[in-house]
């Protein structure tokens, strides 16, 4: 057999390492979250993965999770076991906050300190921000299974 | 591939589709490496690539995308593991670097590609490490050359060497008809 049909052989006896092709097709929707109008915020600080493991169990404890746009920080303590979040935006503004991919669609707001309580998704459903901030800004943050 | 991640920081659409395509086994690999299981895989691999999409406009070196996208996806497979899961294996950390297929998938794998595997199983890790990029993951040769710092003009004659190698592992009727 040539080097080819042996490669071809090879590749199948390890079809299962390769990607699925729907798991491929669900990244390709990925890029409209890099959508002009807003500014996309980056998860810059998870408690999950920077903290030492402790001896609890994870559900038990709140996560601090951080993003940051040039301008914007959202801060969430993420309380699992109670399905819910408490926020606080950096620099303190008051803001209309969505939680996307629900449906009804869930708002609320932050106060004039830049805090704010929100139900976080059903399980399974990654959980996503679209802050609508005085000024007019928009600030979307990326997905974060909870 | 610059021109890839320059056009998708840019919105282009078919430019992001060719980087999923080219990238998604390998990202797939690293997240099962890790230990998990197909379903939690699946969402880690979607997190390594809203990763990707949170900075695409920020990555200094493009060449080296598959070295960036690999270390992504085992902090994201170890995040999705941290949360906890319904199919996450308790010693998920003792398996992480076997990468055994489950008991479903070895059932349904044909006798041939076992011999194969078990083939593979016995190169030399450098080897199997080209072989597994090269040709079970197909990624592009200027990606392979970054994540193993090796020439690029080295591939194809080491891809070659390597499966002259795998081929003599094998049993006759399997490497030689």
């Amino acid at each position: 057999m040539t080097d080819d049909e042996l490669a071809a052989e090879l590749a199948a006896a390890f079809a299962d390492r390769r990607a699925p092709r729907e798991v491929t097709e669900a990244a390709k929707g990925l890029l409209t979250w890099r959508t002009i109008d807003a500014d996309l915020a980056a998860l810059v600080e998870d408690s999950l993965v920077d903290e030492e493991p402790v001896l609890t169990r994870a559900a038990e404890r709140v996560r601090s999770v951080t993003f940051e746009t040039a301008a914007t920080a959202v801060v969430l303590e993420i309380d699992a076991g109670a399905r819910r979040a408490v926020g606080q935006l950096d620099p303190a503004t008051a803001a209309t906050i969505e939680l996307a991919g629900t449906e009804p669609p869930v708002s609320v707001t932050a106060d004039d300190l830049g805090r704010f309580i929100l139900p976080l998704p059903p399980a399974g459903t990654p959980l996503s921000l679209r802050l609508q901030l005085p000024d007019g800004r928009i600030v979307v943050t990326g997905p974060l299974a909870v | 591939m610059a021109d890839f991640v320059r056009r998708a920081a840019g919105g282009d659409e078919s430019a992001w589709h060719r980087l999923v395509e080219d990238f998604s086994s390998l990202v797939w690999s690293v997240a099962l490496r890790q230990g998990l299981g197909r379903a939690d895989a699946g969402e880690a691999v979607q997190m390594t690539f809203l990763r990707l999409v949170e900075n695409l406009g920020k990555l200094r070196e493009p060449e080296a995308l598959g070295g960036w996208l690999a270390t992504t996806a085992r902090r994201e497979a170890w995040r999705v593991a941290r949360r906890g899961s319904k199919e996450l294996p308790t010693d998920t950390e003792l398996d992480a670097e076997s990468a055994e297929p489950g008991p479903e998938e070895q059932a349904v794998t044909s006798e041939r590609a076992h011999t194969v595997r078990r083939a593979f199983a016995e190169l030399p890790e450098r080897c199997a490490r080209l072989l597994e990029l090269v040709v079970v993951l197909a990624l592009p040769y200027t990606q392979v050359a970054s994540m193993l710092d090796m020439p690029m003009g080295s591939i194809g004659p080491t891809r070659a060497r390597c499966l002259e190698r795998l081929r003599a592992l094998l049993p006759e009727e399997v490497g030689h008809d």
